[in-house]
């Protein structure tokens, strides 16, 4: 039973993510690239890592993905169907070598794992406990790093004071398609309103 | 019950195909739909990892493999947003996510 499971599990994993590779249209890209880490998250469920597989679907899934759609939808990516994938011999060459070396390294494993499996190792309690005690500098890390993300993605992708100005407000005939430069980012108008306010306080 | 190399057999072929999209795309996004797949192969093995790991002294089982893959989901989501605001900001600029186009400061 479990084996049948893991055998499904796996082999949707690798279909899955040889479409998200070969797959032409960007959308499709990242819809199987959902159905792949949704067989991961089952994978991680057969290893008793059910917060794990919780946390896969909602951030990974749910969020990540989310993030590559909009922004795909956003910046209408359409010169890839045509242009196709760059196959190089060399490059067949160097994931092979890869996939071997990673081959023997699996294959003299040694004695660092036990070959029998622990059991029950599911509860979220002690991974919580070790996340708050021996890990609690880098889970403290981890959060200043999100801030600093979130600090860095409103920096990039804010206008400066001559782009606001040639765009401006009243674009009113730009109405067939025409993406404007920059057309996208819909927080942009809020955050330099908000810068707006801060300069003309500041003069 | 299936033995942990099967597991890791499995997480090395979808890192070597994250591989592959990331050498073969041309298209920022889509390099780092590559990046995410490995990120997640690796978080297969070590997962499978802290399954088969020995327990300590006291008898519980060390929790280690499945800490990493928390700070790993964590740190693959601020680095996609980072990413793709780049990505966003380079199509603002440039209007392309062609890796080849953006080659000013190549030699």
């Amino acid at each position: 039973m479990a084996e049948l499971l893991f055998w499904l599990m796996g082999g949707g994993m690798v279909f899955f993510t040889m479409l998200t590779i070969w797959s032409r249209n960007p959308v499709h890209c990242t819809v199987f690239m959902i159905l792949s880490f949704a067989a991961t998250a089952g994978l991680f469920v057969m290893l008793d890592a059910y917060l794990i597989a919780a946390m896969e679907v909602l951030v990974y899934a749910g969020a990540i993905l989310m993030l590559f759609l909009f922004v795909i939808m956003m910046i209408e990516l359409r010169d890839e169907e045509q242009e196709g994938l760059r196959l190089n011999p060399l490059m067949l060459v160097a994931a092979a070598t890869f996939l071997l070396l990673l081959g023997r390294a699996v294959g003299d494993l040694g004695p660092v794992v036990q070959s029998q499996a622990n059991e029950m190792i599911g509860s979220p309690a002690p991974l919580a406990e070790a996340l708050f005690t021996r890990f609690v500098v880098p889970f403290e890390a981890v959060s200043l790093l999100l801030l600093g993300a979130i600090l860095g993605v409103v920096v990039l992708n804010q206008r400066s004071r001559d782009e606001r100005a040639s765009i401006g407000p009243a674009t009113p005939d730009a109405g067939g398609g025409s993406a404007a430069p920059g057309s996208g980012a819909p927080s942009v108008p809020g955050a330099g309103a908000g810068a707006g306010v801060a300069d003309g306080s500041a003069s | 019950m299936i033995p942990l190399e099967h597991y890791l057999y499995l997480s090395g072929v979808v890192f070597t195909l994250g591989l592959c999209g990331v050498m073969m795309r041309r298209n920022i996004i889509m390099m780092l739909m590559g990046i995410e797949i490995m990120l997640n192969a690796a978080n297969l093995a070590l997962v499978a990892f802290n399954k088969y790991m020995p327990p300590g002294p006291d008898g519980t089982v060390p929790m280690d493999g499945q800490v990493f893959v928390f700070f790993t989901i964590a740190i693959a989501a601020a680095e996609v947003a980072v990413a793709l605001a780049i990505a966003v900001a380079l199509f603002r600029r440039l209007d392309t996510v062609n890796v080849d186009d953006v080659a000013n400061l190549r030699w």
